[in-house]
């Protein structure tokens, strides 16, 4: 074999063992591009473990595999003097643990970070409301408290009674945050409407600052709920009907688990990408879809 | 170029690739799986034991010049113990022959000409032979604390140690030699301008000196805390050793006071950094092995040196074992001579260590450093002990009172001989106030303790700075 031939081998076996070493040192990133599936094989299974768990499926379990990087989050500051101008214009009076009153009407801010407003007349007399009416009357509502964000989605509407509120069945409209339209939690608007007049309203919201990190390859839905599984039989001991209506994946920042630090004075932090599990009573649970 | 000479070029190009890809394949995976903890530790051990022997070390010494002539060492304190170290290892490493004496024998070698090292809280003697390399002596298995060592500069063969529970045993060699070496050095060390120091209150049988005048200038001193908690990347890099060298899946949260939080899975690891630049690190711990306190010390030491490391100056205060197996360090440093102190409800020493089997389960520091401006002089000297506490006799005899309650035998008119015989420490410190956040102004002080109370007194102005029960 001449050189110049012996060249050409060469260059051709350079080339290749390039490609297997570059494929070696990226292979991470190019598993994080990728939009992967689960088999339906596997999802068939957990469904059936679920079952025999005494856990129902009301959806079809999410197969996508995805990417999400953490997100920097702050809370919105409600300052409790503002809070209550807002709420109960320029006279009102108050009184401790930043709770303001004027005539039937109350504010609160807890830790500048949740507020509680109720309204405490009677409602005046029944009028039929139907949900196109009372969500109506919310978004009203928060328009003009400059409450009513972009990012923030209604989602779910609720009538019956609610103990707090009396006997009377009353309208509860939860709205939460979303970031890239993937929730954003803890974070929420929960308005109360009897007749035709809002009588609560409860928020704690979160500011979006900044990404923060790498895109991490969050679990799949179902090792998420095998993690989530236990928990949620214990919590519903006895209970026949357990049923999940909703899962989905987004960001949730959790203040609660932090042995070095309270809520209290919490201001900013990272969230993890996470799936949301809500069953049939409306109970929530978070599964971070972390890999480790 | 011709055509040869372009693929001559590409085959370069691509021969040098390959190695560059393949050398950091190389970095990306084998090196780290060859380089277990182990391995790390191993090459760890020598920084491990001379850090060990820098540590243990005496807070103070008391130097008797004889004829009731002492002072009291407390910022030079490396010279005096390398002096010491020399007498002592003959009776560490040698078989010597320990018997129980008496506090009164002690007391009238430590009048001749001596050199009294005073150790930090609950120091085992196994800690102190470890330095001589001789853990296995008759010290060891006879002492299980050292308080203080007494050595009379005259070697003749013995020298005194106060343990547990203040027992005092007189350790005696045999085949001493004798020599002259100690007598010279607190020979020449009485010469030098010192300051003198009598037990004013001996005739309540308190031997506490206490200072007759005190001419030595201590500057105030201008400090900053080690982190800077407003440089994020200083920071995040710090962070990054504690969660092995990623944050990718650490959860990060910041306080409304500035204070930053990083925490691993749901509490498994934790580090929380304060506005003030205070470091608290926490990690869950399984299965706990059984330990030795010289292995605890060991690890906490490695785990420190991995994180920064100690400061200039750190000394070892205190040891704690409470439970088998779980050892407590409280670490000390000094600036510029003498040790900085403060009042912390969440830290009692600048570096706390808890050991667990042979992990470090809780973490936690708060140290700052000289700042590079120029010294504060004070316009007063500095008032001595005994005029503050006489400035603020009423004070301490309402604490006191306060503090011994139930004590019957206490009547008014004796409070203040019972409180006189009850002052056990005289010291000069720089007292950290933490006013301010990160920069702060070291003030000296007079750390006086009585009873069960310490007092941390301005020794310029007099004024008190901080007072609280200990433990």
């Amino acid at each position: 074999m001449d050189w110049s031939k012996a060249k050409n081998v060469l260059i051709v076996a350079f080339i290749i063992t390039n490609i297997f070493l570059v494929y070696h040192l990226e292979k991470d990133i190019f598993d994080q591009e990728d939009l992967q599936l689960i088999s339906d094989t596997y999802v068939k299974n957990v469904e059936e473990y679920l079952a025999e768990a005494g856990i129902h499926l009301d959806i079809d379990i999410p197969r996508e595999i995805i990417s999400l990087p953490g997100l920097m989050v702050k809370y919105k500051v409600f300052e409790p003097e503002e809070l209550a101008k807002e709420f109960l214009g320029q006279d009102y009076e108050a009184l401790d643990n930043n709770v303001f009153t004027s005539g039937s009407k109350m504010v609160q801010s807890i830790s500048n970070k949740r507020f509680i407003y109720r309204n405490l007349t009677d409602g005046g007399k029944s009028y039929p409301l139907d949900e196109e009416g009372a969500t109506e009357i919310s978004n009203q509502f928060l328009r003009q408290h400059n409450l009513m964000q972009e990012d923030l989605k209604l989602q779910q509407i609720y009538f019956g009674v609610i103990e707090e509120f009396g006997k009377t069945p009353l309208y509860k409209l939860v709205y939460n945050q979303t970031y890239k339209n993937r929730f954003l939690a803890e974070s929420y608007i929960h308005v109360y409407i009897r007749h035709k007049e809002v009588v609560g309203v409860e928020g704690m919201l979160l500011e979006f600052e900044s990404t923060y990190g790498d895109k991490i390859k969050v679990i799949p839905a179902t090792e998420a709920l095998l993690r989530k599984m236990n928990e949620i039989i214990k919590d519903h001991q006895g209970q026949q009907d357990i049923t999940i209506t909703a899962m989905e994946l987004g960001y949730y920042f959790n203040p609660i688990d932090i042995n070095l630090t309270t809520w209290e004075t919490i201001q900013a932090g990272t969230t993890t990408p996470s799936w949301k599990i809500v069953l049939n009573n409306g109970k929530t649970y978070y599964v971070e879809a972390l890999k480790n | 170029m011709n055509r040869e000479q372009v693929k001559t070029l590409i085959l370069a190009i691509l021969v040098i690739m390959s190695i560059v890809f393949t050398q950091k394949i190389w970095f990306y995976s084998p090196v780290s799986i060859l380089q277990s903890e182990a391995s790390f530790m191993e090459k760890q051990i020598p920084t491990i034991i001379e850090t060990r022997s820098q540590l243990v070390v005496p807070e103070g010494a008391i130097i008797s010049f004889g004829n009731s002539n002492y002072t009291v060492v407390s910022s030079d304190i490396d010279k005096v113990w390398r002096e010491a170290r020399e007498v002592l290892s003959h009776y560490f490493k040698g078989e010597p022959e320990v018997t129980l004496t008496t506090l009164e024998k002690y007391r009238e070698s430590s009048r001749q000409k001596s050199i009294e090292l005073q150790f930090g809280k609950n120091i085992p003697s196994v800690l102190i032979a470890s330095i001589f390399d001789a853990v296995d002596n008759k010290i060891v298995s006879n002492i299980i604390e050292v308080k203080s060592i007494l050595i009379p500069a005259l070697n003749r063969g013995s020298i005194y140690i106060v343990g547990k529970e203040d027992f005092v045993y007189e350790v005696k060699i045999n085949n001493f030699e004798e020599n002259r070496q100690l007598v010279t050095y607190l020979d020449a060390l009485q010469s030098m301008n010192h300051v003198k120091y009598y037990p004013l209150f001996a005739d309540v049988e308190n031997y506490t000196l206490m200072p007759l005048s005190y001419d030595k200038p201590i500057p105030m001193t201008f400090v900053e805390s080690e982190i800077n908690i407003d440089n994020q990347t200083m920071v995040m890099e710090l962070a990054k050793g504690y969660f092995d060298e990623s944050l990718d899946f650490v959860k990060t949260i910041k306080e409304t006071s500035g204070a930053i939080v990083f925490m691993y899975g749901y509490g498994e690891r934790g580090l929380r950094i304060s506005n003030r630049g205070r470091l608290e690190y926490t990690e869950e711990i399984g299965s706990i092995s059984s330990s030795n306190v010289i292995n605890a010390l060991d690890i906490a030491i490695d785990f420190t040196l991995k994180h920064g490391g100690f400061p200039e100056g750190a000394y070892l205060k205190e040891i704690r074992h409470e439970d088998k197996n779980k050892y407590y360090f409280g670490f000390g440093y000094r600036i510029e001579g003498l040790p900085v102190e403060f009042h912390s409800a969440n830290l009692r020493h600048p570096i706390e260590i808890e050991v667990y089997g042979n992990q470090v389960k809780n973490y936690r520091s708060f140290i700052r450093k000289n700042m590079a401006l120029p010294y504060v002089t004070a316009s007063t000297s500095t008032q001595l002990p005994q005029k503050i506490i006489e400035d603020h006799i009423q004070l301490l005899i309402e604490d006191y009172i306060t503090d011994t309650q139930g004590n019957q035998e206490l009547m008014d008119k004796n409070v203040l001989s019972y409180m006189e015989r009850d002052i056990s420490k005289i010291e000069t410190v720089y007292f950290d106030t933490m006013e301010d956040t990160r920069r702060q102004l070291l003030i000296p002080a007079w750390k006086v303790m009585i009873n069960k109370r310490v007092y941390y007194f301005n020794s310029y102005d007099g004024k008190l700075l901080h007072s609280s029960l200990v433990n």
